[in-house]
């Protein structure tokens, strides 16, 4: 509790904003978590133009649907981080999208590591060579769960790993970040 | 319920990377809401998961930030749309102060006005046909009350016209009534007339006694006489053989044959105009006209 229940004052300002429809929460969304959120999106889409039209979507929808996020169940953040997550997976296992990238070459899209080169913020530098700390399985298995949408099941078969081994690495990999990050000593 | 074993089932990640099926994720909603412990848990997956998205940092074009201001703008005039029928001048000023680098979104705009506007045209077209009656209404009221006033004045005028016409009329018929006595006497054989004429010193007097002896009727026509002085008065005198001047009446000026109403019976000499103060006198003071009956 004592890690996620800290003063962001940051996020208060805008969770007070949005229950107020003042439209400045957007901007100051957009200033202090835009970069993430465009960021999460593009790892999903890996086409910058199209990753700019959902983050636009997603906004839109965080505004609309701002009365429904519970404070009580987590970090505003994070209900936008799953808003950005729900509306790029949507849009990467649509039929639309993947008769598009039928057309592309479909070895960048097979490789993981063909990620599209990003601007990073200065400030990321680091965190990206704490994550590169993870084994590389574990650094797989959240690329493919949360930045691919697959299913467990279509982990499994990516991964060439048993069903249940999904759960348990998942589980791992997140633990292992945690002590990475420093977050929630267990 | 071992809360140890639930957090380290698995089922916290699975739910934080949106892999549950609704069900199960009810389940660990549930789960959250009564263990602050499994609660914690989660929400420090979830922070590891944030901070994990924060590598893959990406900043936003400066004009997103406008675009999206004014998708929202726009969701926000649909709502209002949607929601309340009336329309607000404050939400279109908005819409108006928005970013103009965006001209997709603009011309967006634009047709949403224009929806909107299009909703409410059949409203407006209501309103200003029922004013366009009411204006309408008011000059055809206004039209009425004029031509009202108008064609009463003119009525009045016309009554006003007729009733003087009337007036002439009578008076004409009187007149004719009067002119035709006239020429009935004038030309009845049955009346004498008597030229009176003035004397050495009234030369220029002159006036025409008919009288019907039968019937003893005297008419007297005046009409060239000049009005005598405001103190004075003419006197009409028969003049019998033998006797004193015999009064038949006083006049002033005569526009017409009078009928002297006086009766005088037997032969009468001749008939004698004298001028006499106001009121009449007993015998002529001052004879200006005698006319012998022939």
């Amino acid at each position: 509790m004592a890690e996620t229940s800290h003063i962001r004052p940051i996020e208060d300002k805008i969770i007070s904003l949005l229950h107020q429809r003042d439209k400045r929460a957007v901007e100051l969304i957009y200033t202090h978590y835009g970069g993430t959120l465009l960021g999460v999106i593009s790892r999903i889409l890996k086409s910058e133009e199209l990753a700019e039209d959902i983050f636009q979507d997603a906004m839109v929808k965080i505004w609309k649907n701002a009365a429904s996020y519970d404070k009580s169940r987590g970090r505003l953040f994070t209900w936008m981080i799953n808003i950005c997550r729900n509306l790029a997976i949507d849009v990467l296992r649509s039929k639309k999208f993947q008769a598009t990238l039928k057309i592309q070459n479909a070895e960048q899209l097979v490789s993981s590591e063909n990620a599209p080169s990003y601007s990073f913020n200065p400030d990321q530098i680091g965190l990206v060579e704490l994550v590169g700390k993870l084994k590389p399985e574990h650094i797989a298995i959240i690329e493919i769960i949360y930045y691919k949408g697959h299913t467990q099941k279509e982990a499994a078969e990516a991964l060439e790993i048993p069903l249940g081994t999904v759960k348990t690495r998942l589980r791992i990999a997140l633990r292992e970040l945690r002590q990475l990050l420093g977050i929630g000593h267990k | 319920m071992d809360i140890n074993n639930y957090i380290s089932s698995g089922v916290l990640e699975l739910y934080a990377s949106g892999l549950l099926s609704p069900e199960e994720v009810g389940e660990v909603e549930e789960m959250i809401a009564k263990y602050p412990e499994i609660k914690a848990e989660l929400m420090a997956i979830e922070e590891s998961l944030a901070v994990h998205a924060s590598q893959f940092y990406k900043a936003p074009k400066p004009a997103l930030l406008d675009s999206i201001m004014a998708r929202i703008e726009e969701e926000e005039e649909k709502e209002q749309v949607e929601v309340q029928d009336q329309p607000q001048v404050q939400d279109q000023t908005q819409v108006q102060d928005q970013p103009q680098d965006q001209t997709q979104t603009q011309a967006e705009e634009r047709t949403t006005i224009g929806d909107f506007q299009g909703k409410k045209e059949p409203k407006v077209r209501k309103f200003n046909l029922l004013s366009l009656m009411a204006v309408a209404a008011t000059l055809l009221l206004l039209i009425s009350v004029i031509s009202n006033v108008v064609l009463y004045q003119q009525l009045s005028e016309t009554e006003q016209a007729l009733a003087s016409l009337q007036d002439q009329q009578d008076t004409n018929v009187k007149e004719f009534e009067a002119l035709r006595t006239n020429y009935n006497i004038v030309t009845d054989t049955a009346y004498k007339p008597v030229h009176i004429h003035g004397l050495p010193s009234h030369e220029n007097a002159f006036a025409t006694v008919y009288w019907n002896p039968i019937n003893q009727a005297i008419y007297l026509d005046a009409s060239f006489m000049d009005a005598p002085d405001a103190d004075k008065t003419y006197q009409l005198w028969a003049i019998k053989a033998g006797q004193d001047p015999i009064s038949l009446g006083v006049f002033d000026t005569l526009d017409s044959l009078q009928d002297v109403a006086a009766k005088i019976g037997g032969d009468v000499a001749a008939f004698a105009v004298s001028l006499e103060p106001k009121g009449g006198s007993e015998q002529p003071t001052d004879v200006w006209m005698v006319g012998n009956v022939g």
